[in-house]
């Protein structure tokens, strides 16, 4: 059974009496403790329909199924007990006048979660950081350690599906591996299921079972990891794509340096 | 001492406590190196002080009329600053007036900054007609001129210290809120307001817990910014006669009885005079070096 399905999203935002569709008419099933990777380049959509599934963008039409149960409008305290996002820029998406114990106990509170220190600590240990970075300020860390806070922080709860939105792009080559190799093991270890959303195929190979291409909004194709990796796509603009980041998918896990 | 302050420059703090402490401390650091800042804290520091220890380090009772003794000029022995129109001296009424003067701005600064932040990180938070409404509001009390509109409300309630407070902090407010609603704007649609909100977070300890650290700073410099301003309208309200009511030693409303006689006896006008600037010039100074310090756009942070 599908875990995640979105059938026929469409997303139109409305700027200055300009309908602008940024995502139109897409549908995807994403099974348990699978993960799904979605891209394209920049404006194609992925993001936003990440931000549809939280409630954040505009959905005026389709349905977004969690568990083959449609999502309430706004979403509430029981989709977060399921679902998190990973944001792009982890300079932004830490409060930059908490710290890492505040950021990191602040969804226990809400949830009235009890064995804060515990958690908190144990939290930090799971994304490889030490626990004497605890009562750190998110200006003290490297964009590094502060994604890893942030993965931190979308575990808390211990949700089933984790969203990611470009997680690595912000970092150097080197740190982006490490995050991604933590990302896999966490999704191993918990048995999270992965939505993530990057531009760049090699990250995509190297995390998902299945991608969906993207371009203006819609669905060009949607390609197993196999036949990704053995270059059988079906479309031109996939394809174009694909040699853009050949080089640097031909290995294994993406090189230290560019 | 170095224990001390390596426990405060711990990189690795061990406990909530030593983490702000160590904050607070980084601040202090920054503060201490900008010299008009300290000036402007000594300054305020003495206000304080002396307002504490109003009753023994004056020399005489600030009430305690002398006919006998009246206008004496500055220098006079046992009245250093000389003693106004019905011979009281004016050194004691000065220093019994900085406890007046401490009263009216700790007021205010505790009334307006809430209610101003409180508006405007609603108003900014929440936008849509709850903004709108709630800047409209702000808009008509920003259209009267402050003292215009003080006087307007000390009319209404009489004249005396709590209302003048009261009428004060109804006219400082809607500049915080203007601030709030500013820096709320630019924080709301950040991502970490964002990912607060999914993880379930209601809108009031968003806005309590997540705004309202973030409008902080520039909050505290316009407080502080602003006490001159308030030592001022206080003062205003008290030359009019509709703030403190004599015979209490009010700044102001020294000021306005010596007016009588400033071209004899300049100084039962002046002396008020030199205490509230110096004071206000106290405040603008802390005022501007917070700036420095606080403003997290200004410093390479």
């Amino acid at each position: 059974m599908s875990l995640i399905e979105v059938d026929n999203l469409t997303v139109t935002f409305r700027a200055k009496g300009r309908d602008v569709r940024a995502v139109d008419s897409v549908s995807l099933t994403v099974g348990a403790r699978e993960s799904y990777g979605l891209v394209g380049e920049s404006g194609s959509g992925k993001s936003t329909i990440l931000r549809a599934i939280c409630g954040m963008a505009p959905v005026t039409g389709g349905t977004i199924r969690i568990g083959g149960e449609v999502l309430p409008t706004p979403r509430g305290r029981a989709f977060s007990t399921r679902v998190q996002m990973v944001f792009q820029d982890p300079y932004a998406s830490l409060h930059p006048r908490h710290t890492i114990d505040r950021t990191l106990s602040e969804p226990l509170a809400i949830h009235g979660l009890p064995g804060r220190d515990t958690r908190v600590v144990q939290a930090l240990t799971d994304v490889g950081l030490p626990p004497a970075f605890r009562f750190r300020y998110p200006h003290q860390l490297s964009g590094g350690q502060r994604q890893r806070v942030a993965i931190a922080r979308a575990l808390m709860l211990k949700p089933q599906i984790l969203l990611l939105d470009e997680p690595t792009s912000a970092l150097d080559a080197s740190v982006q591996a490490e995050v991604l190799n933590l990302l896999n093991r966490l999704r191993a270890e918990q048995g999270l299921t992965f939505l993530m959303v990057s531009h760049d195929l090699a990250v995509i190979d190297h995390m998902c079972d299945r991608i969906m291409v993207l371009q203006h909004g819609r669905t060009v194709e949607e390609i197993a990891r196999d036949d990704l990796a053995n270059a059988r796509m079906t479309t031109p603009y996939a394809r174009s794509l694909f040699d853009a980041s050949a080089d640097r998918m031909l290995s294994t896990t993406p090189e230290p340096s560019r | 001492m170095t224990a001390l302050r390596s426990w405060l420059s711990d990189p690795n703090p061990a406990s909530r406590r030593q983490a702000r402490l160590g904050q607070a401390w980084l601040a202090w650091q920054r503060i201490r190196r900008n010299r008009l800042a300290m000036a402007g804290l000594v300054i305020v520091g003495i206000l304080l002080v002396v307002a504490a220890l109003a009753p023994w380090i004056a020399p005489h009772d600030p009430l305690t009329q002398d006919l006998s003794r009246r206008l004496l000029p500055p220098g006079t022995p046992g009245n250093l600053l000389g003693t106004d129109d019905f011979g009281r001296d004016i050194l004691s009424r000065i220093i019994h007036g900085a406890r007046i003067t401490l009263y009216i701005i700790a007021l205010v600064a505790v009334t307006a900054p809430v209610l101003g932040l409180l508006i405007g990180t609603v108003a900014g938070y929440f936008g849509g007609w709850i903004d709108a409404t709630l800047m409209r509001l702000t808009d008509i009390f920003l259209a009267f001129p402050r003292l215009i509109l003080a006087l307007a409300l000390v009319a209404v309630l009489g004249p005396g210290i709590e209302n003048a407070v009261l009428a004060i902090a109804l006219t400082a407010w809607p500049p915080y809120a203007r601030v709030a609603r500013a820096e709320t704007l630019t924080v709301r649609s950040s991502d970490y307001i964002a990912a607060i909100r999914l993880q379930g977070a209601s809108a009031p300890r968003i806005i309590a817990g997540h705004v309202v650290p973030m409008c902080l700073p520039s909050v505290i410099i316009r407080v502080t910014l602003d006490m001159a301003g308030v030592i001022l309208i206080a003062a205003g309200l008290g030359f009019l006669g509709l703030g403190v009511l004599p015979p209490a030693p009010e700044w102001g409303l020294m000021i306005s009885t010596g007016r009588k006689y400033l071209f004899e006896q300049w100084w039962v006008a002046t002396m008020p005079g030199l205490a509230i600037f110096i004071v206000s010039l106290g405040f603008n100074l802390l005022g501007d070096g917070l700036r420095d310090v606080l403003d997290p756009r200004s410093s390479s942070r």
